[in-house]
C-alpha cells in the first residue's frame, strides 16, 4: 500500500535563550532523528511517557513548528519546502485535534459560524448540494447559494459526528467535554483532509465518552479513507485504534511495529517496562513487571550511548558507548537495542 | 449532638500517639471510618448542586477501598467531606455522619478538625503543588508537619522527616531534606508529598487520583510504594481513581459511584467478575482492553446528566438499556450477594449476564 505520509529523520531542537540580551544557551532536543511512515487510511501510534517529543513531532510534521532539519513527505509532496501559499493550501488536506478541543475554539463564535468559516474561505465541499432540505426553506432566496451550501455542510458535519444541525447556534461552552471533542472532530473534518494528527484526543475523557469518540474515529476512518497519527499514552487505547505503533523515548523511535507485534512480542526493555505498567482491569492479574528506576533524563542534555541505559534494567557497559540503530529484526519490527537476546526472553513474560 | 466531654475525651484520644493501632478501637467497632447517608450539597447561582446525596460507605482497618466514577460523580466532595474541607458556603453538610473510631466527624469543631488532619487522616492529591509549599524547602515542610502534631525536638523531627524520605525512596534524603519543589521531578515531588502526608503516621490516607498525571512507568512506582506504605503503617487507604486497571491491581474493595450516588459496591474480584449494576456493566464493556480485539467499543449513550437536572428516580435511567417503568422509583442498595451492593431493579438479572455480553 502507498505511504501517505513519509518522515525522514525529523529533527527538533528548541534554543533555550537565557540573559539579558538573549543568547542561545542550549537546545532542548525535543525529536532527534525520527522516521517513520503511515500508509494511506492506517492508524499509527506514537507513544511514550511526557516530554519524549510526540507532540512536537505531530506539529513538527504539519509545520505548526518550524523543525529543525529532516523531511516530510505528504501525499507525494515535499512539506518542508513548500512556499507559504502551497503550504496553506496543504494545511486543509492536513488537520489536528487536541486532548482540550475548548482551548482551540474561540468562545465567542457560535459552532456555525466556526464550521461555516473555513467552508466558505477554501470552498470546500460546497460542489454538490444535497437537496433534502431545498422545498421549505423560504429565506433561501435571501442567502447567496455559496452560503446556503455551506450551512446544509455544516448541518452534514454535525449530523457526521453525531451531534445535531439544533446546535449549530450553540456556543462551545454550552457543550459537554465528550461533545466539544465532536465539535473539534467536525471541525478537523470540515476541510476533507486526508491526514489528521489526535494528540490526546480523547485522554482527557471519561471512559464511557472515550469509547463514543473512539468509534466516531473508527467509523470516519472507514468512511473518508482517514489516516491518522495518533497520539496517546493510554496502551489499552493504543491498541485498540492502531495499525502500527512507535515507541518514542526522549526524541527518539526505540521500537517500531504492527500492533499485534508489538503487544505479543516487545523488544526494547524500555517498551516492556511501558507495557508491562499498564495496570489492567483484571482483578489478581499480577504480572511479571519490568521495574524502572528513577525518571526521564533531560532532552537538553540526553545520556550519550543508548539514550535509556540510565534506566535499562538490562543495560551494559557497551550501550553507554555507542547508540544502537533501529534495526529490522523482522517483517516490520524495528528495534534499536544491542540487548535483544536477552530482553527477548522477558518478551513473553510481562504480557 | 456532641457533648463537651466527647470532644475532650477525643482529644485526649488523638494527642495519644498509639492511638492509631490501638486494638481497643476496633473492637468497639470494626470499621475505621463508617460513612452513613452522606449529603453535601452546593448553593450555586445556579441552583442546588446535590453533589453527594446519601452516600454511605464503610472501610476497615488495614483495607484499600477503591471508589471509582466519571469526573463530577461527587469522589472529590465526598473524600473533602471526610476531613471537612470543603468552603461553607457554598457547600453544606445537609446530612449524615461520618463516624471516626466512633466519633462524627461532621461535629467536631473547626479545631478539633486541625487535629484530626494530617495526623490521625492524611490527604494526597493528583498535584503535588496543592500541598507542598514552593517556597520552603522539603525538610521544612515535613518538620512543620510533625510538630504541628507532635511535641518533638528540632532534631527528632528532623530524624523523622529523614527517615520519611527514605521509606518514600528519595534518593540521598539528606541532601533532598533542604532542597524546594521546583527542583524535584513530577515523580519525586508526589513522593514528598505522601512522606509529608505520612510521617505522622496516619490510620487513614485518602488519595485523590495520586497518579492520574503520571506516566504509566511512574505511576507503577507510586501504586506500589503506597502499597507498601500501607502494610509498613498499617493504614486504611481510600484510592479515588477512574482508572479500573488501578483498582484491580491495588483495592480491597471498590465502591462505584453515579451522580452523587454509590450504585454499586462490592469486594473487587465479586465487582470485576459480575458486575451487577447496568453502570458498571457498561464501563466494563466500553473499555478498550489489551486482551481482546473490537472493532467497535460497546457504549453507554449519552452523557453524565447535569447536576442541577438529576432524573427522578435512578438518576442512570436516562442512559441504561435495562430501564423500565419502575426506575422512575429509586432504587436502593441492596446486598445482592454476600458483601455485594448494588442500587438497580434488575441488579440479579444483570449479576446473572457475563461480564462483556449483553
Ligand atoms: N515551545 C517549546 N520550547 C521549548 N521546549 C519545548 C517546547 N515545546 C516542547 N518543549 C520540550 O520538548 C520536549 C518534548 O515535548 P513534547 O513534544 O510536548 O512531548 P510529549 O508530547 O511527548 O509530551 C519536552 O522536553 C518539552 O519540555
Ligand atoms: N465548590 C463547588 N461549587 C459548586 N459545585 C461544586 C463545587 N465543588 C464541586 N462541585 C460539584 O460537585 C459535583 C461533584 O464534584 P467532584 O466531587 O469534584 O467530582 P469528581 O467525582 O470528579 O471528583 C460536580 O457536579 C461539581 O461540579
Ligand atoms: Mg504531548
Ligand atoms: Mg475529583
Amino acid at each position: 500500500m502507498e505511504d501517505i505520509l513519509i518522515v525522514e529523520n525529523l529533527v527538533k531542537h528548541y534554543p533555550i535563550r537565557k540573559g539579558v540580551v538573549p543568547k542561545t544557551v542550549g537546545y532542548v532536543r525535543a525529536v532527534d532523528g525520527v522516521s517513520f511512515s503511515i500508509p494511506r487510511g492506517k492508524t499509527l501510534s506514537l507513544v511514550g511517557e511526557s516530554g519524549c517529543g510526540k507532540t512536537t513531532t505531530g506539529r513538527a510534521i504539519l509545520r505548526l513548528v518550524e523543525p529543525t532539519s529532516g523531511r516530510v513527505i505528504f501525499d507525494g509532496r515535499d512539506v518542508f519546502s513548500l512556499g507559504e501559499r502551497e503550504m496553506r493550501r496543504l494545511r486543509r488536506e492536513m488537520q489536528i485535534i487536541f486532548q482540550d478541543p475548548y482551548g482551540s475554539l474561540n468562545p465567542r463564535m457560535t459552532v456555525g459560524a466556526m464550521l461555516e468559516e473555513p467552508i466558505l474561505v477554501h470552498g470546500i465541499g460546497l460542489d454538490k448540494e444535497s437537496n433534502d432540505d431545498s422545498s421549505d426553506q423560504p429565506k433561501a432566496s435571501a442567502l447567496t447559494s455559496r452560503r446556503r451550501r455551506a450551512r446544509q455542510r455544516v448541518a452534514e458535519l454535525l449530523n457526521l459526528v453525531g451531534l445535531s444541525p439544533e446546535h449549530t447556534s450553540r456556543y462551545p461552552h454550552e457543550f459537554s467535554g465528550g461533545q466539544r471533542q465532536r465539535l473539534g472532530i467536525a471541525r478537523a473534518l470540515a476541510l476533507q483532509p486526508k491526514l489528521i494528527v489526535c494528540d490526546e484526543a480523547v485522554s482527557a475523557l471519561d471512559v464511557s465518552i472515550q469509547a463514543q469518540i473512539l468509534n466516531l474515529l473508527r467509523e470516519l476512518q472507514d468512511q473518508f479513507d482517514l489516516t491518522y497519527l495518533f497520539i496517546a499514552h493510554d496502551l489499552a487505547v493504543v491498541k485498540h485504534i492502531s495499525d502500527r505503533i512507535a515507541v518514542m523515548y526522549l526524541g527518539e523511535i526505540v521500537e517500531e511495529a504492527d500492533t499485534d507485534e508489538m503487544f505479543a512480542r516487545p523488544l526494547h526493555p524500555y517498551t516492556q517496562a511501558l507495557l508491562s505498567s499498564i495496570p489492567i482491569p483484571v482483578p489478581r492479574g499480577k504480572r511479571e513487571r519490568v521495574r524502572l528506576e528513577g525518571d526521564v533524563p533531560t532532552p537538553i542534555d540526553p545520556p550519550a550511548g543508548c539514550r535509556f541505559h540510565t534506566r535499562c534494567p538490562i543495560a551494559i557497559d557497551e550501550c553507554k558507548l555507542a547508540k544502537p540503530p533501529l534495526i529490522e529484526i523482522g517483517t516490520g519490527h524495528r528495534v534499536a537495542c544491542i540487548r535483544t537476546d536477552v530482553s527477548a526472553d522477558l518478551a513473553p513474560k510481562i504480557r | 449532638m456532641i457533648s463537651k466531654s466527647q470532644i475532650s475525651n477525643f482529644k485526649s484520644q488523638i494527642s495519644n500517639q498509639e492511638l492509631p493501632n490501638d486494638p481497643q478501637s476496633s473492637i468497639l467497632d470494626p470499621q475505621l471510618l463508617r460513612i452513613s447517608d452522606l449529603r453535601v450539597y452546593f448553593h450555586t447561582d445556579n441552583g442546588l448542586v446535590q453533589a453527594v446525596d446519601g452516600v454511605s460507605l464503610q472501610i476497615t482497618a488495614g483495607e484499600t477501598l477503591g471508589l471509582v466514577g466519571e469526573s463530577g460523580c461527587g469522589k472529590s466532595v465526598t473524600a473533602y467531606s471526610i476531613l471537612k474541607l470543603l468552603p461553607v458556603p457554598p457547600a453544606e453538610y445537609a446530612g449524615g455522619e461520618i463516624n471516626f473510631r466512633g466519633e462524627n466527624l461532621l461535629a467536631l469543631s473547626e479545631r478539633a478538625m486541625r487535629r484530626v488532619r494530617g495526623n490521625l487522616i492524611s490527604m494526597i492529591f493528583q498535584e503535588p503543588m496543592s500541598s507542598l509549599n514552593p517556597i520552603m524547602s522539603i525538610g521544612a515542610q515535613i518538620t512543620e508537619a510533625i510538630r504541628e502534631h507532635r511535641k518533638a525536638p528540632r532534631r527528632e523531627s528532623r530524624e523523622i522527616a529523614i527517615d520519611m524520605l527514605r521509606r518514600v525512596r528519595i534518593p540521598s534524603p539528606e541532601t533532598r531534606f533542604h532542597e524546594y519543589p521546583h527542583q524535584l521531578s513530577g515523580g519525586m515531588k508526589q513522593r514528598a508529598m505522601i512522606a509529608m502526608a505520612l510521617v505522622c503516621r496516619p490510620s487513614l490516607l485518602i488519595a485523590d487520583e495520586p497518579t492520574t498525571a503520571l506516566d504509566v512507568t511512574i505511576q507503577a512506582q507510586i501504586l506500589e510504594l503506597l502499597n507498601e506504605l500501607q502494610r509498613e503503617l498499617n493504614m486504611s487507604v481510600i484510592l479515588i481513581t477512574h482508572d479500573l486497571g488501578v483498582v484491580a491491581e491495588t483495592c480491597d474493595r471498590v465502591a462505584v459511584m453515579y451522580a452523587g450516588k454509590i450504585v454499586e459496591s462490592a469486594q473487587v474480584a465479586s465487582l470485576f467478575e459480575t458486575p451487577k449494576h447496568p453502570y458498571t456493566h457498561g464501563l466494563f464493556r466500553s473499555l478498550p482492553t489489551l486482551t481482546e480485539k473490537k472493532k467497535q467499543l460497546a457504549v453507554i449513550p449519552g452523557a453524565v446528566p447535569s447536576p442541577l437536572d438529576f432524573p427522578s428516580g435512578c438518576r442512570f435511567r436516562t442512559r441504561c438499556s435495562f430501564v423500565q417503568e419502575i426506575c422512575k422509583q429509586e432504587p436502593v442498595l441492596r446486598e445482592i450477594a454476600p458483601n455485594h451492593f448494588a442500587a438497580c431493579h434488575f441488579a440479579e438479572e444483570v449479576g446473572n449476564l457475563a461480564r462483556g455480553s449483553v
